[in-house]
């Protein structure tokens, strides 16, 4: 009988625990469209239809620079609210409050970053996403009715993000590989695994815009790993033998965060079901120099 | 008729109707001319101005007015080729370093793993300055495509033909890796060609665990096989397609021992290689720095004559320059900046002078003497070294030359002089290779002295022959890292 090593081991559960952060924000989002039972019957609204693009829409109200823990004036209870929040790893939470836009669709901006999405039985949403500038700008759209604020993160840190948007069918995953290193030296641990230092999310309910986003601390002096990232398409009969087409951003060497427009045609449709690994897409991460 | 027509028609392509006012500005705006465009070929324009006829470089410049070409057949198409770890990452960092320098944007489109195009932009304006199509080849792919012109730029650990202009822009070495589970962190130079040859093969014969040794090799084996004076493997050496993938599986298997450059090495660890001597250098970034480190190796940006658009000319100028050398180290690589090793940092190489010495009075003494011309010194990274059975300088240590200069006319040693000390192998008598060393150290310092010619900071000569080995003789690529010319720097006062 063949035993997995220890070092083999942790290296699996570097992978297993990358991918289960990310679906867990997959999971978690998918889990608010389940109905439940409302605590009070929600009010009867009409909202008008959605507009197919958000930068046609007029500019929202800004409600302010917020720092810190905010939360939006509400002027009476219909009106939607956005709370945002500073959490761990460079993230920002965001809670839409909108007791009258019950179970609706809503468009969703945060800085350059865009995701369709559905309140829930109560008219609320909830999201983490990266906090990617200094100051991020926060938009939520619900035809033609918008609520925006925006945050200055108050610990702010250098952070790697590597961003993964789409429109419909998501097509690319983002993986991340960890191994340990060698005893004696530093370096991610199981614990650090479980949140910190890096964090996956996964923003919108497969409607229209979505984005995955990973993002890992810029510097971790003393340590060295380096994290292989790559993206994995499988082949189905939706996407064979087409191209597709999806954007991707990583945080430059600069600490500048870069778009990239992937334009790639997926495998003929003899291999449905195959994986296939884009391994120069991301550079990989260098927790620290050797 | 028809004749005449294909007459009119051929001259209207050979000499197409550009003719209209334009105003060339310059990036800075304190440059302009105005003039009516007669005609252009890529980015040259012939202007009719007040003054007469003009040609102009337009490549940099911001055209404006009715007889102004599309912005878009402006734009400057250039293709680097290249390895797929030299193309995907070190080229990204040269690139995003130069737009930084120049203020413009940087976009990417991403084909495949082997086809990447980057995008420069004028900030704001979205106008496209030039694109870069980078693919990575196998290393026949790559001499065909530059020397054919296919390619405008190429990246090579190889150095090029005679029609190849070529520039050192960053370092790597080969290194021997094993994972950090792996408890032998040394072999000597014997044992590892014993472990590729196939003589060992398993860790026991190393005073490790019984496990058998498994090797991984590149695809590019004979390269690093010729690092190591052999030409040939055993048969069952498991060949990888990819640095990155081997990188993987040697850093998870403690049985296992592979080739890798180290800048992929990930999260393996590195094999130090020992001389039968007993000397070692492991491989740092200060180590290949000095090339100190006998596997080092020198990256080459390549290019085929000198008609390079504007734009690529000032790429390759950048990417020489000091302001990218943080960049190339983030990307992995081993960066040229040049620092300081002071002498306490030293003591190991000081020890082996003492300790190679031995018992012997005259040689004691001249241990002494060195020792007390270094004192108070640091050595630079910087380090000039030679062909082998050969006077000339090695391709990096050319480029070197012109790198100290440079920090010498930018004001690094200001209040300080610096000292070209020559050292050579153990081979042949002693008193001849102490000639030698001081004429190489006499002839680096001419050749920095006249690049540098106006400079305050004085450049003195010190010589030590064979007194500070710096790995064993035993080997041609000890014998050529013992010979050298090591680079001190000195507050003025002390110098002497």
């Amino acid at each position: 009988m063949q035993f997995v090593s220890p070092r083999m081991r942790r290296w699996c559960l570097g992978v297993a625990t990358v991918a289960a952060a990310v679906l867990s924000g997959h999971v978690v989002q998918r889990s608010k469209d389940v109905p439940l039972p409302a605590a009070s019957p929600p009010p009867s609204i009409s909202v008008p239809s959605l507009p197919t693009d958000v930068a046609a829409l007029e500019p929202p109200p800004v409600l302010g620079n917020r720092t810190a823990e905010t939360q939006s004036v509400r002027k009476d209870s219909c009106d939607p609210s956005l709370s945002l929040n500073e959490s761990p790893a460079g993230q920002l939470d965001i809670v839409l409050n909108a007791p009258c836009h019950v179970e609706k669709p809503i468009k969703v901006q945060v800085d350059q970053l865009k995701a369709d999405a559905t309140t829930d039985h109560s008219g609320s949403w909830e999201a983490r996403v990266p906090a990617l500038n200094p100051r991020v700008s926060v938009e939520v759209f619900f035809g033609d009715v918008a609520v925006a604020d925006v945050f200055e993160p108050e610990n702010s840190r250098p952070e790697q993000h590597l961003i993964l948007a789409w429109t419909g069918t998501q097509v690319f995953e983002i993986r991340a590989d960890v191994s340990q290193t060698s005893p004696g030296r530093r370096s991610l641990t199981e614990d650090e695994l479980q949140g910190i230092p890096f964090f996956a999310t996964r923003v919108g309910d497969g409607s229209g815009a979505s984005f995955e986003a990973l993002s890992f601390p810029a510097d971790r002096t003393g340590a060295h790993s380096v994290v292989r990232l790559s993206v994995d398409a499988t082949v189905t009969t939706e996407n064979c033998d087409r191209e597709v087409a999806t954007i991707a951003y990583q945080t430059g060497y600069l600490g500048v965060l870069r778009p990239t427009e992937i334009s790639y045609t997926m495998p003929s449709c003899d291999r449905v079901g195959e994986v296939v690994r884009l391994q120069n897409l991301f550079r990989d991460m260098r927790l620290a120099e050797r | 008729m028809m004749t005449r027509l294909t007459c009119v028609l051929a001259i209207l392509v050979a000499f197409p109707l550009f003719a209209g006012p334009v105003r060339l500005t310059s990036e800075s705006g304190g440059v302009t001319i105005e003039g009516d465009l007669v005609s252009r070929t890529g980015e040259l324009f012939r202007l009719q101005t007040n003054l007469g006829l003009v040609t102009i470089d337009a490549g940099m410049m911001t055209c404006s007015g009715a007889g102004c070409p599309d912005p878009s057949e402006l734009a400057i198409k250039a293709s680097v080729v290249g390895s797929e770890d030299i193309v995907h990452r070190l080229f990204p960092a040269l690139l995003e370093a130069y737009a930084a320098s120049r203020g413009l944007s940087l976009g990417r489109t991403f084909v495949d793993d082997q086809n990447v195009s980057w995008q420069l932009t004028i900030e704001g304006s979205d106008r496209l300055l030039g694109s870069f199509d980078v693919k990575a080849t196998s290393e026949r792919e790559f001499d065909d495509m530059l020397v054919n012109g296919e390619a405008t730029l190429g990246l090579s650990q190889n150095y090029g033909s005679a029609d190849v202009k070529q520039d050192v822009v960053a370092l790597d070495a080969l290194v021997p890796a094993v994972a950090p589970d792996n408890p032998r962190a040394m072999v000597t130079l014997d044992q590892l060609k014993g472990l590729l040859r196939g003589d060992t093969r398993d860790w026991a014969r190393l005073g490790g665990s019984n496990d058998p040794v498994t090797l991984h090799l590149s695809a590019n084996v004979e390269n690093d096989l010729s690092a190591f004076g052999l030409s040939d493997v055993r048969d069952d050496a498991v060949l990888q397609e990819s640095n990155r993938t081997m990188a993987d599986i040697v850093a998870t298997d403690p049985t296992a021992l592979g080739l890798l450059p180290y800048s992929e090495l990930g999260n393996s660890v590195p094999l130090v290689i020992s001389g039968a001597c007993g000397l070692a250098t492991p491989p740092t970034r200060d180590t290949i720095r000095a090339e100190d480190y006998p596997l080092t190796r020198q990256i080459f940006l390549q290019r085929v004559g000198s008609d390079q658009p504007k734009l690529v000319r000032e790429f390759i100028a950048f990417s020489r320059s000091a302001a990218v050398q943080p960049l190339i180290r983030a990307a992995g690589f081993v960066d040229q900046a040049i620092s300081e090793i002071s002498f306490e940092q030293q003591g190991g190489r000081i020890a082996n002078a003492v300790l190679a010495a031995g018992q012997d009075p005259d040689a004691i003494a001249d241990v002494q003497a060195m020792i007390g011309t270094l004192l108070n010194g640091a050595r630079l990274t910087l380090t000039f070294r030679f062909e082998d059975g050969s006077s000339a300088l090695d391709p990096q240590s050319v480029s070197n030359i012109q790198r100290l200069a440079d920090a010498i006319a930018d004001g690094a040693f200001e209040g300080s002089n610096l000292l070209f000390v020559g050292f050579s192998d153990g081979i042949g008598e002693k008193d001849a290779n102490l000639r030698l060393s001081e004429r190489r150290a006499q002839s680096v310092r001419r050749a920095v002295s006249a690049r540098a010619s106006d400079s305050s900071v004085a450049l003195e000569v010190a010589a030590f022959g064979e007194l500070m080995p710096m790995a064993c003789d035993d080997t041609p690529w000890g014998g050529r890292v013992n010979r050298r010319v090591e680079v001190w720097v000195k507050p003025s006062e002390v110098t002497r």
